[in-house]
């Protein structure tokens, strides 16, 4: 499984990361509905959050690229070291998952955020 | 010093990907101020795209570059400005889209394009007069045709060689419109108009053979004709979307191998009369929104496909093709349907008056094709055929509302119909965890029939529906049947019955029961949302019992019929003549039962009688008769709903009904009055507003909206002076605070104080004194007089007046004058509706012939006796004849009022207390 190093998602805090994801067709076509789950493990039933392109939590950069915005509310939901996420295409029927599934680590600040 | 160097924290992070996709994280860019994504436009090589920028107002000129081969140019938007454009020339495979202009007068001269090359026709909106040119298109272009928004717009359709495809314009909220499509070469594929509301004419075009027509969409439109093309072999057409309106469509006759698409009609009441169909042609049939649709498939010769209406929730009639054959038919595809059943189960709820007892009547004459698993006695439920066949076998005449309801739905469909009774003696009423009383019966009971519908518990084995199916193959659960003993539904002891109490334990036993006997496959069926029909209760027990559970029962009842999917409701005869209010057996009960069956069909919808507007005066309660002509449950919806309530109350006006009618009364919620000061509507202009729904037994919804307005009263402070009884007194205004003092005066006489309205437009509607309102009686003349009798002091009197428009009451100060000689009082009897006798003598603080004075209520006397005296003069100007009188000045045995009436009068009577002498 590749491992990439990445700043972590600190809790509390807003969180951008882009993904690209490549393959023989565009993973991300013109007008796909886009939809995300955030959980602290896989098979987790708690639901830190959930990113969709209708929220602005997935923007569709090109046909490769969404960038993800996890919001404060949501990593300081997390409740664990890392965060677990993949995407599914929310404008087909019915929803086609895609196969990138991706773990984030996640630190608790020492600095809590202003209320 | 040491220096140290802190690196950007970083961690790991796992990706997994599989399906040949390769996954990346990257550092997402900052975004500017304003959290938007930041755009650096691109330095463009081949095959780059330039977004040129949107221009606001101003005076632009736009020189468009010169571009290459595969190059994609997006023209600036353009907004507000006269302005002209000249898109750049196009060489092969070039994408131009043009500008989008608003308002203005814009000329868009489109560019010359070589072939292969798209043009997107500008989106022109609100131009006062445009001419648009669309571009020679050569083969195997594109040409997208304009937008046009409101305007008088001329569209000249370009000539289009073969291969070329241009998508007709989009037309919005044009006052009169002719498009003329282009005349289409072979395999050209041409996309009609979308029409929003306007009369617009569409003729399509001739379209040669493997040309696909795609008709206009056509919305709201009040009276349109809509001729779809001749097709020829081959050719596709989609048939126009129609929504709201009425609309007649005459299909195409379609030749072989020609395939139309049917419309998607929205509710309206619509006829579609499909094409007749050659051999191989395809039909697809219509996708019926709710609606009342009746749709008569093509007849098709051999070979032809028809593909069935996709039917949504509503009242459908689908009349299924004549099919030739080797024909092939495809089912329609209709929500919550199933294969038809070849026989119809109705499960009853509702005990013994569902069972049914004696006596026969010469109606009730043997029903084919009508079963009944019924007994009185557990041991003898029949679960196996023969059943009872409902309605008068001979030896067996327990007669229910059930078997005619089975009667009428054999006759309507043609089928069996299997009624399985509840069981007997006592309420059906499930109250889950009910213990006691009735609550208790109803539990048990309604377990009994579970167990009996499933072959459960004490009827192991022996389950009646299984039976039913097994004994009618194909049959199919229709639905759930109560109807129950008026007696029973009020309960007794020490159950707590009350509206909301009746209603959760029919809701809850009514899923209940439907999720435990259908969701255990014991019977094969599935319930879904299978009706549940519900029959009212007698009026005339409702109102005998009424000190016991009280007429909300009913309301629950009726309640629970609109809360539980799809069910029906229908309310229980009048006048039925009481001798047995379990069974409620008499002629009438059971015919309500063929009124419940009739509404399974029943598309008729329901109309409210009420009218849309209506006042009352600030003071005035409000008491206001929901009407339809047919029945219906009501309920409010709208901003000031909340602030009103529905009473049932039992009608006691009409002298043609013994007792017992239900009636059904809009009042302010807890019956108050409310203050023009002080509005509580929801926009606080003393307006409330809110919408009548009623909901017909098809469950077929009416609504309308009414607005109820408070009017403003005005008012001031006399005071009355003390007087001895039969003597006049005067009356002085003193303490004028009321803001229309100015507008009126009152003038006194023996007894009374007089309120006229001289002149001025307003109409005075209705005083109000010490708080009890006087409404205008039909023949006033904006006079009123009120007759205070034993005055014994000084008193104040506050005194309102409601008039029909504010600020515009003048009243004129009235002064009677007593002459004459005052002779002994004539002592009136208050007997409602009787004359009485010359002279009347009676002290009206004895009551005779049981007239019972209650506080806060209006009642009317007729007093008639000859003209004596000078006093006529006093009653005679009175202006609308009549004499009210307030009650609550009475005390006892001083209660008398002295005065002859010159002829009939009504005397009016209202008393906040009554001491009986």
């Amino acid at each position: 499984m590749p491992i990439q190093s990445v700043p972590p998602i600190a809790a509390g805090y807003a969180y951008r990361v882009r993904l690209q994801v490549t393959g023989e067709d565009p993973v991300f076509p013109v007008g796909c509905r886009l939809r995300a789950q955030v959980r602290p493990f896989v098979g987790s039933t708690h639901v830190a959050g959930t990113l969709t392109t209708e929220n602005g939590g997935i923007t569709r950069i090109d046909d490769q690229t969404v960038e993800l915005e996890l919001p404060e509310a949501l990593t300081a939901n997390i409740d664990n070291d890392a965060a677990w996420l993949d995407l599914a295409r929310a404008d087909l029927d019915p929803d086609e998952w895609i196969p990138v599934q991706i773990k984030l680590p996640v630190i608790t600040p020492v600095t809590e955020p202003e209320a | 010093m040491r220096t140290i160097i802190v690196d950007r924290l970083i961690m790991p992070a796992l990706i997994s990907a599989s399906s040949g996709l390769t996954a990346l994280l990257l550092p997402a860019p900052p975004r500017d101020v304003g959290g938007r994504l930041t755009i650096r436009p691109p330095f463009l090589l081949g095959n780059g795209q330039l977004y040129p920028p949107a221009m606001a107002p101003g005076s632009v000129a736009i020189a468009p570059a010169m571009l290459g081969t595969a190059v994609v140019a997006f023209a600036p938007r353009i907004i507000v400005a006269p302005t002209a454009v000249t898109p750049p020339v196009l060489l092969s495979t070039v994408a131009l889209f043009p500008p989008s202009v608003q308002p203005g007068g814009v000329a868009v001269a489109p560019a010359m394009q070589a072939s292969t090359a798209a043009p997107f026709a500008p989106d022109v909106r609100s131009a006062a007069a445009g001419t648009i040119l669309p571009p020679f298109v050569a083969s195997s272009g594109f040409a997208n045709a304009p937008a046009v928004q409101p305007g008088t717009v001329a569209v000249q359709p370009a000539a289009l060689p073969s291969a070329a495809a241009p998508f007709a314009p989009t037309i919005q909220a044009i006052a009169a419109g002719s498009i003329a499509p282009a005349l289409l070469a072979s395999s050209v594929v041409l996309s009609a108009p979308t029409v929003q509301p306007g009369a617009v004419s569409v003729l399509p075009g001739l379209l040669a053979s493997a040309s696909a027509l795609y008709a206009p969409m056509v919305q709201s439109i009040a009276a349109n004709s809509v001729q779809p093309a001749l097709l020829p072999s081959a050719a596709v057409s989609y048939a126009p979307t129609i929504a709201a309106g009425l609309v007649t469509i005459t299909p195409a006759a379609l030749v072989s191998g020609a395939q139309m698409y049917a419309p998607m009609i929205q509710p309206s009441a619509a006829t579609v009369a499909p094409p007749a169909l050659a051999t191989t042609a395809s039909f697809y049939a219509l996708s019926v929104l709710p609606g009342v649709v009746a749709v008569a498939p093509p007849l098709r010769a051999s070979g032809a496909s028809l593909f069935g209406p996709v039917l949504l929730p509503g009242s459908v009639v689908v009349m299924p093709p004549q099919l030739a054959s080797t024909a092939l038919t495809y089912p329609p595809s209709v929500t919550a349907a199933a294969a038809a059943p070849t026989a119809l189960i109705y499960i009853g709820l509702g005990d013994s008056k569902g069972v049914g007892v004696n006596p026969r009547e010469a109606q009730d004459t043997r029903a084919p094709n009508t079963y009944n698993a019924r007994s009185r006695s557990p041991a003898g439920i029949s679960t196996s055929l023969p059943y009872d066949q409902a309605i008068a076998p001979d030896g067996n005449s327990y007669l229910s509302p059930y078997e005619y309801f089975a009667k009428q739905v054999a006759a309507d469909t043609g089928l069996p119909v299997i009624i399985i009774p509840h069981n007997w003696n006592g309420t059906s009423i499930f109250k889950p965890g009910g213990t006691q009383g009735e609550w208790g019966v109803g539990a048990t009971l309604h377990e009994s029939l579970i167990d009996r519908c499933n072959g459960t518990g004490a009827y192991a084995g022996a389950g009646l529906v299984k039976a039913a199916m097994d004994a009618f193959p194909g049959a199919a659960v229709a639905g759930m049947i109560r109807i129950e003993g008026t007696n029973d539904a009020g309960l007794s002891g020490s159950d707590t019955v009350t509206q909301a109490a009746f209603f959760n334990a029919t809701v809850n036993g009514d899923a209940d029961f439907k999720a435990r006997i259908f969701a255990n496959g014991v019977s094969g069926a599935t319930i879904g949302n299978v009706p549940t029909y519900i029959l009212g209760l007698l009026p005339e027990t409702i109102a005998a019992r009424r000190t016991q559970s009280g007429l909300n029962v009913e309301l629950g009842l009726r309640q629970a019929a609109a809360a539980i999917p799809n069910g029906v409701f229908y309310k229980s005869p009048e006048g039925v003549a009481i001798t047995d209010n379990l069974h409620e057996t008499l002629p009438g009960v059971r015919n309500s039962g063929t009124q419940l069956a009739l509404l399974r069909s029943s598309t008729t919808p329901v109309t409210i009688l009420n009218a849309s507007t209506f006042a009352v005066y600030e003071g005035q309660k409000v008491g206001w008769e929901l009407l339809t002509d047919q029945y219906a449950y009501l309920s409010l919806t709208g901003p000031d709903a909340a602030k009103f309530m529905i009473d049932a109350v039992t009608d006691t006006t009409d002298a043609s009904i013994t007792s017992g009618r239900i009636r059904y009364i809009l009042r302010f919620a807890g019956d108050v009055t409310k203050t023009y000061a002080s509005p509580d509507d929801a926009d606080g202009d003393h307006v409330y507003q809110f919408t009548i729904n009623a909901l017909s037994g098809g469950r077929i919804l009416t609504t309308k909206a009414v607005s109820l307005s408070v009017v403003q009263a005005y008012g001031q402070v006399g005071t009355v002076a003390a007087s001895a009884p039969m003597a006049p007194f005067n009356v002085a205004l003193t303490g004028n605070t009321g803001r229309d003092i100015a507008n009126f005066s009152v003038g006194a006489g023996m007894n009374q104080i007089v309120f006229r309205k001289a002149n001025g437009p307003a109409v005075i509607q209705g005083i109000w004194i010490d708080g009890i309102y006087f409404p205008r009686h039909a023949s006033s003349t904006n006079e009123f007089a009120i007759i205070y009798a034993a005055i014994a002091s000084a008193r104040t009197v506050t005194a309102r007046i409601a008039t029909d428009a504010a600020g515009s009451l003048s009243l004129a100060g009235y002064v009677e004058t007593v002459t004459g000689t005052t002779a002994t009082p004539t002592e009136v009897v208050l007997v409602p509706t009787q004359q009485q006798g010359s002279p009347h003598a009676a002290n009206v603080t004895t009551p005779v012939n049981g007239l019972s004075i209650a506080a806060g209520l209006t009642y009317q006397a007729s007093v008639n006796g000859p003209v004596s005296g000078s006093r006529q003069d006093a009653l005679t100007n009175i202006g609308d004849g009549n004499i009210y009188w307030a009650a609550a000045r009475f005390t006892a045995g001083a209660g008398q009022i002295g005065f002859n009436v010159g002829g009939t009068a009504y005397m009016y009577v209202v008393a906040s207390s009554w001491a009986k002498a």
